[in-house]
């Protein structure tokens, strides 16, 4: 395929977005960056599709909406120190600056230098007008229910960004659309927010490390990385949050979640809308970038000459595995996600139609209703609390209600009860298991009696293990996350070396962010 | 002591037997699989799983009395240096658990043994061949032998394998089915799968622990499989998480499918040339065997759909044996009353096959369009059968012969 034609295909993925409907005007929306191929490759399309704000004529086939593009930082989860951490939001922030400017250029070339020369000088400087980075730690998943802390931090982190570009801006005027700044005591807070910010720091490490499975591991990232991306764009005001979640990702995904025994979840992850949260104010994903591979996306960002900014793949994978603690004396597990993209590469290598072929049996799958655009509300967020409620399921009165019939008093008959974690929806064999769990954990009374340690340990397993079988989570994260696989195998090879087995299954579910694991 | 491979757990090898039989007997009960006083016949190729089903098979019938009347259905596909071997050991499986045999193979059947399809259209496709013939040439040898049930020894890899494989290859009607423990439950002869949460790892321990006789070299034609990607990812995925191959089965279990794909998957009809279930009119045992005896290897392999969308199956050219269609029809009926399969073929020139409709070829040479490889009975069946060509006169013609001719059916014959 020739270069024209690529970018052309590729835009047109994401312009289908506005010919759908799913983007209007007057919208708010989010981009999700990781500064990787496909999100870079997202974002240098959707900022075409944006009016200037400059002129105040209607211009042909673009929409005027706010836009918000926030990095989640988790290059610590991975295991890589604080200093390049921050080295790699800086390289995504620029990579995003970049992204913006290349974004402009190639608008002024489009309309022929008859734009206005303001949109013209602004684009000289580095920051564009109207687009703001966000860059949000992976720690301040701790801070989700308290979105004033959300929003403190978000501020800062923007300060930071200011100062740290070090070059006078065009105009002296904060760039950024209508966040107010007004914390004043912005020094004496800083002060405060470091040593905040460096207790969420060991609180995610410690919650990282007490998950003993690899994949286990990869996908609490993943999890909690969607959750403040969610949270993220509420507090940004966004309706819609658009993800760079590519083609072969999704593939790989397929392939990986149908290993992992979550069959039943499968459809609500991989289709083009997912209005789960927005009954708790949250924002839609929206994944235009679901038809297009790693590898085109790849080539539209050579193209155009965008730089990536990725963590180094062998790096993380080096770290992970020396900072998973060696309980097991074999060398570390792969994880099954890594397998599963090996495996759909390998595939893709001598038969292209691999990704498109995995990803057409996938959909034949059922999706959920809010996975359907009608799920979305609509483009204001001031909807009235009820019209949102009943238009989905999810909402933070599930987690309470474990055994699914707590949600949906008063929601229409669509509510899906979904697992507290991963938010996936729980099937009709995980909801008997934690029916079943929580009325026999309600009668088994308590089991601590006395008697040789073995049997001690074994019942106490058994409570531990009963009342967590009652916790609304699915079956996957209860295997995976929560609770360690082998179970048995630990237990028959640690009772000797008596180390605290019975904290072992609620260990991390303990230290899970709160707001999570109500 | 072992280690268990699918739990990791530490157990000596009594309780480790135990285990294993109780999580078998377990699953027939959990899921129905057998009523008492069935007849069941148990698919035995003499490779561990098969020899481990028979052994467990009737074991656990005596100790929980399932009621059930067992006997060894074997398939001898005639590959030289693989089944033949085989085969001796299902023989002394025979003697060793007191279990009567009945051997089928595709050159009673079909008239054409692997080695010779193989012979005929190169290693890519021969499993296609291969898993199409074994599939019909079990239910008519339980037929035969008056089963009600086949039990095979698909085991949680196998089903694992099965469920990747139909991922690839976008095969959504499959993907439905094959993780199904009964198939065909509506059918006269449905088929089970008791292994089906049994790990290959643990049959082959119970098989070496408790010393059955069984035989361990895999097909030589494996190797070009394409199910070898799918089993390499598997096995990886084992050694990842050991729970990892159960979960793909459970995931299967739960896909729901989105209901506009139910109206699209076919329904169960009987094949116009041999009775046999069928999706399409001819079914693909048929649709292939034509393909072997007419030098087209591809004929039920890849799409034929060629002009004008003809329907994929018989090639266009086909169609202008119409002609010879109604001097077929005569001959044909007197034949359909023969009895069924297991009646020796006989090649006739370019190798007539026997069609499992049973009947011997005296055929009587019908003129036809391109009859020039003196398959003469070929050309009626092929002008007769639907679909074949484009929407000329002759076709009409060989639709018309086909509808007064009927199905041809096929006479069971029950002991």
């Amino acid at each position: 395929m020739c270069h024209a034609c690529l970018e052309l295909s590729v835009r047109g993925k994401v312009r289908a977005l506005k010919t759908h409907k799913l983007l209007l005007p007057g919208d708010n929306i989010a981009v999700a960056l990781s500064g990787g191929s496909c999100s870079l490759t997202l974002l240098s399309n959707v900022l075409p599709m944006r009016k200037d704000a400059s002129t105040p004529r209607k211009e042909r086939g673009k929409i005027e909406f706010g836009l918000t593009v926030i990095h989640v930082n988790e290059a610590t989860a991975h295991g890589a120190a604080a200093a390049e951490a921050e080295a790699h939001s800086r390289d995504v922030v620029a990579a995003a600056r970049q992204c913006a400017a290349v974004a402009a250029a190639m608008t002024t070339a489009e309309s022929g230098g008859s734009s206005t020369a303001a949109s013209t000088s602004t684009s000289m400087g580095n920051a564009s007008p109207g687009l703001d980075v966000w860059v949000v730690p992976l720690r301040d998943v701790f801070l989700l229910g308290d979105a004033e802390a959300l929003r403190r931090e978000a501020v800062r982190s923007w300060r930071q960004q200011q100062q740290q570009q070090q070059q006078p801006a065009a105009d002296g005027t904060p760039v950024w659309g209508g966040e107010a700044g007004g914390d004043s005591d912005y020094v004496g807070e800083a002060a405060a927010t470091a040593s905040g910010a460096a207790e969420r720091e060991a609180r995610l490490q410690q919650l990282l490390q007490a998950v003993q499975d690899p994949t286990g591991r990869e996908d609490l990232i993943r999890h909690l990385r969607r959750r403040l991306l969610a949270a993220a764009g509420a507090v940004a005001g966004a309706t819609k949050l658009l993800c760079g979640d590519s083609a072969t990702a999704l593939a790989a995904r397929v392939i990986a979640e149908t290993a992992k025994g979550r069959g039943f979840a499968l459809p609500s992850d991989i289709q083009l809308v997912d209005a789960r949260g927005t009954g708790a104010g949250e924002p839609t994903f929206l994944y235009p970038m679901r038809e297009v591979t790693v590898k085109e996306a790849v080539f539209v960002c050579r193209l155009r000459g965008l730089h990536l900014a990725e963590l180094p793949a062998p790096l993380l994978l080096a770290r992970l595995s020396s900072a998973s603690t060696g309980l097991h004396s074999h060398p570390p597990r792969r994880s099954i996600n890594s397998l599963a993209s090996a495996f759909v590469d390998s595939l893709q290598a001598n038969l292209p139609s691999t990704i498109f072929t995995v990803l057409r049996t996938a959909s034949a799958l059922r999706p959920f209703p809010f996975n359907s655009p009608d799920a979305m509300p609509s483009t204001f967020p001031a909807t009235p609390n009820n019209e949102l409620k009943a238009l989905h399921g999810r909402s933070t009165e599930g987690a309470s209600g474990a055994n699914g019939d707590g949600v949906a008093v008063g929601c229409r008959p669509a509510a899906v009860p979904c697992c507290v974690l991963c938010r996936a929806p729980l099937s009709a064999r995980e909801l008997r298991a934690i029916h079943a769990a929580a009325a026999s954990a309600a009668d088994a009374g308590k089991q601590e009696g006395a008697g040789s340690v073995e049997v001690v340990q074994a019942e106490q397993e058994e409570g531990d293990d009963e009342e967590d079988a009652a916790a609304p989570f699915c079956g996957s994260c209860r295997g995976q996350i929560l609770f360690r696989p082998g179970h048995h195998e630990a237990r028959g090879r640690e009772e000797a070396g008596g180390s605290g087995n019975v904290d072992g299954p609620s260990l991390v579910q303990g230290l899970l962010p709160e707001a999570l694991a109500a | 002591m072992l280690n268990r491979p699918k739990t990791q757990e530490q157990v000596c090898r009594e309780c480790f037997f135990t285990a294993f039989e109780e999580e078998v007997h377990q699953t027939i009960v959990d899921n129905k699989l057998f009523k008492h006083g069935e007849r069941l016949a148990v698919a035995a190729s003499g490779g561990k799983d098969s020899t481990v089903l028979a052994h467990i098979m009737s074991t656990l019938n005596a100790r929980y009395n399932y009621g059930l009347d067992l006997f060894l259905l074997s398939i001898d596909e005639g590959i030289t240096g693989y089944r033949d071997d085989s085969l001796e050991t299902v023989k002394r499986n025979e003697q060793q658990y007191g279990i009567p045999l009945k051997v089928v193979s595709y050159k009673e059947l079909y008239g054409w043994t692997m080695d010779e399809i193989v012979s005929q259209i190169g290693t890519k496709n021969n499993c296609t061949f291969c898993g199409v013939f074994r599939r019909q040439a079990l239910d008519r040898g339980a037929v035969l032998m008056g089963a009600n049930k086949i039990a095979t020894g698909h085991n949680a890899d196998d089903v694992a394998e099965t469920v990747l494989l139909n991922i690839l290859r976008g095969d959504v009607p499959r993907l439905g089915r094959c993780a199904n423990i009964i198939t065909g439950e509506d059918s006269s002869l449905p088929r089970v799968k008791p292994f089906k949460y049994a790990y290959e790892k643990e049959i082959v321990l119970y098989a070496y622990y408790k010393k059955l006789d069984y035989f361990s070299t895999e097909c030589i034609y494996a190797p070009f499989a394409a199910r070898g990607f799918a089993r390499e990812f598997i096995k990886d995925l084992e050694a990842a998480r050991p729970l990892a191959i159960i979960d793909v089965i459970r995931s299967a279990e739960d896909f729901v499918f989105a209901a506009a794909s139910d109206e699209k998957l076919p329904q169960p009809r009987t094949c116009e040339r041999c009775g046999y279930i069928s999706s399409q009119p001819v079914c693909k045992a048929c649709v292939l065997l034509e393909g072997l005896n007419r030098g087209m290897p591809r004929l039920g392999v890849s799409r034929t759909r060629g002009r004008r969308g003809e329907k994929a199956g018989l090639h266009p050219d086909v169609g202008r044996g119409g002609g010879g269609g109604s001097s077929g029809p005569a001959e044909v009926a007197s034949e359909s009353a023969e009895a069924a399969s297991t009646m020796p073929a006989e090649r006739q020139g370019g190798g007539v096959a026997q069609a499992p409709a049973g009947g011997e070829g005296g055929a009587a040479p019908t003129t036809a369009g391109c009859a020039d490889d003196g398959l003469p009975r070929f050309e009626a069946w092929a002008s007769g059968a639907a679909g074949a060509g484009g929407q000329t006169a002759a076709e009409k013609v060989a639709r018309a012969a086909v509808r007064q001719r009927g199905p041809v059916e096929i006479v069971y014959e029950t002991t």
